[in-house]
């Protein structure tokens, strides 16, 4: 019983720890990313993208840790598919390594750019731009696993009641808008980190912050 | 016993998702988009990159496949662990860490492609310069050898799944049998590959129909009804 309530206030942390740290690191450091001057402007940024590239790691090992910690809970309800949503958190988590080395590798690239002189029309915009937008495209891809990996926790939390079901249900709602606007913005539709996108995000990333607060204070109905 | 059947249902389709979306992207959809039939990095790479700009759509048709596929691995491993981990825990969660690795690499592979297609529209936009094509070719090698990784990854967990599937009798022993020896095909392919050999197509020809024969057989069939872990 009470490692139930302990491994549900370790989830509760993680889910908290999983969103908290990356939108303040965003707010934070990520303006000289998204900036269309962004070969110069990170060069002379470095220390605020290294530091917004260890908070993408952080957040993809606080994402496996979510997966990990869930896994004792959901496969008294079905080893299969608690093994599942664990695969696909863990795939998130790595995919969002990928994004911080993408970023890092863009620093090494803006650094050699001011370092040459700023030349303009020279390899470094294709590269540039070759690597952003994998690591933009890596913004939207890990979003799939998550998807994925969280339709399955919701959906044994929504038949077994272990939290309530209406937050089970806001779960699954907000994911099915979050799929639409990944891949409305990994195909063109909808533009990456668009207010559009930002909208159609914010009840997953809502609901995870009350599903944290959740289980810290009543953790699993058993 | 019809959580059995649905688990069994399950498993089975999991095997036919897998065989569709990846011989489609990977047999179909990506040489008619590319140009390219072979292994290997192409000898006139900016030709291939003017293909890849001409057919963005193709290209972005084989992503998603591919992301279906590597989704597919991941549910697929969940469920052979369930169908075997009663023959070896420790050996099944290996196998199911590995092709984890394995849908992971697909992702990133295809991160790789996304970039070549970024470039080869830079490539036609900037009249093709020379320079484009010595990162294309990098991008490119990057894209093959996540791709050779990714098989090794398989290649190790199908290995110890169809050991156990063949151990355990879940399915027909030859048709565990058939994926443990065609498996080891594509393992020596992908070791040349690794040391820059080039492989001979039949290390891969005995694969390419397993994943369809065993999902039909699996959907019509059923797997052994005490194996399966519930």
């Amino acid at each position: 019983m009470s490692n139930s309530k302990t491994n549900a206030r370790i989830t509760g942390v993680l889910f908290i720890l999983g969103t908290v740290p990356i939108i303040v690191a965003m707010t934070l450091w990520g303006q000289s990313v998204s900036s269309p001057n962004y070969l110069s402007s990170m060069a002379g940024n470095r220390v605020h993208i290294l530091l917004y590239a260890l908070t993408i790691m952080f957040m993809g090992l606080v994402c496996a840790g979510i997966g990990i910690s869930l896994y004792p809970i959901l496969k008294r309800h079905g080893e299969g598919p608690a093994l599942a949503a664990m695969g696909f958190r863990l795939m998130e988590g790595t995919l969002q390594v990928v994004s911080a080395i993408g970023l890092v590798a863009l620093l090494a690239l803006s650094q050699a750019f001011v370092k040459a002189g700023s030349p303009p029309d020279s390899f470094f915009q294709s590269a540039g731009a070759a690597i952003k937008a994998v690591n933009d495209w890596v913004a939207d891809v890990y979003l799939l696993p998550w998807c994925i990996g969280a339709s399955i926790y919701y959906s044994i939390f929504y038949r077994t009641r272990l939290i309530p079901r209406a937050l089970s249900l806001w779960g699954l709602l907000g994911l099915a808008l979050m799929l639409v606007s990944t891949f409305g913005a990994m195909f063109g539709f909808m533009g990456s980190m668009s207010s559009m996108q930002i909208l159609f995000n914010l009840p997953i990333a809502l609901q995870e912050m009350v599903l944290a607060v959740w289980l810290i204070v009543k953790g699993y109905k058993e | 016993m019809e959580a059995t059947e649905g688990k069994s249902r399950l498993l089975g389709l999991a095997f036919l998702i897998q065989f569709v979306t990846s011989f489609t992207s990977g047999v179909i959809v990506l040489p008619m988009a590319t140009g390219v039939r072979g292994f290997g990095v192409p000898d006139d790479i900016g030709q291939t990159m003017a293909n890849i700009a001409k057919n963005a759509g193709l290209i972005q048709l084989n992503i998603f496949m591919e992301l279906v596929t590597a989704a597919g691995v991941i549910f697929l491993g969940a469920m052979l662990y369930s169908a075997v981990r009663k023959q070896h825990e420790g050996l099944a969660l290996t196998a199911f860490g590995l092709y984890v690795t394995e849908g992971v690499l697909i992702a990133v592979t295809k991160l790789a492609l996304f970039a070549l297609l970024v470039l080869s529209r830079q490539f036609i936009a900037a009249g093709s310069p020379a320079s484009l094509e010595l990162t294309a070719r990098l991008v490119y090698e990057v894209m093959e050898c996540s791709s050779k990784m990714l098989n090794f990854a398989f290649c190790l967990g199908g290995t110890i799944f169809y050991a156990l599937l063949f151990k355990a009798r879940t399915v027909a022993r030859p048709m565990s049998l058939w994926g443990l020896v065609s498996a080891q095909g594509i393992f020596a392919g992908v070791l040349l590959g690794l040391f820059g050999m080039k492989a001979p197509i039949f290390l891969y020809v005995l694969y390419i129909p397993f994943e369809l024969a065993i999902a039909v057989w699996i959907l019509i069939r059923g797997v052994k009804k005490e194996d399966y872990h519930e």
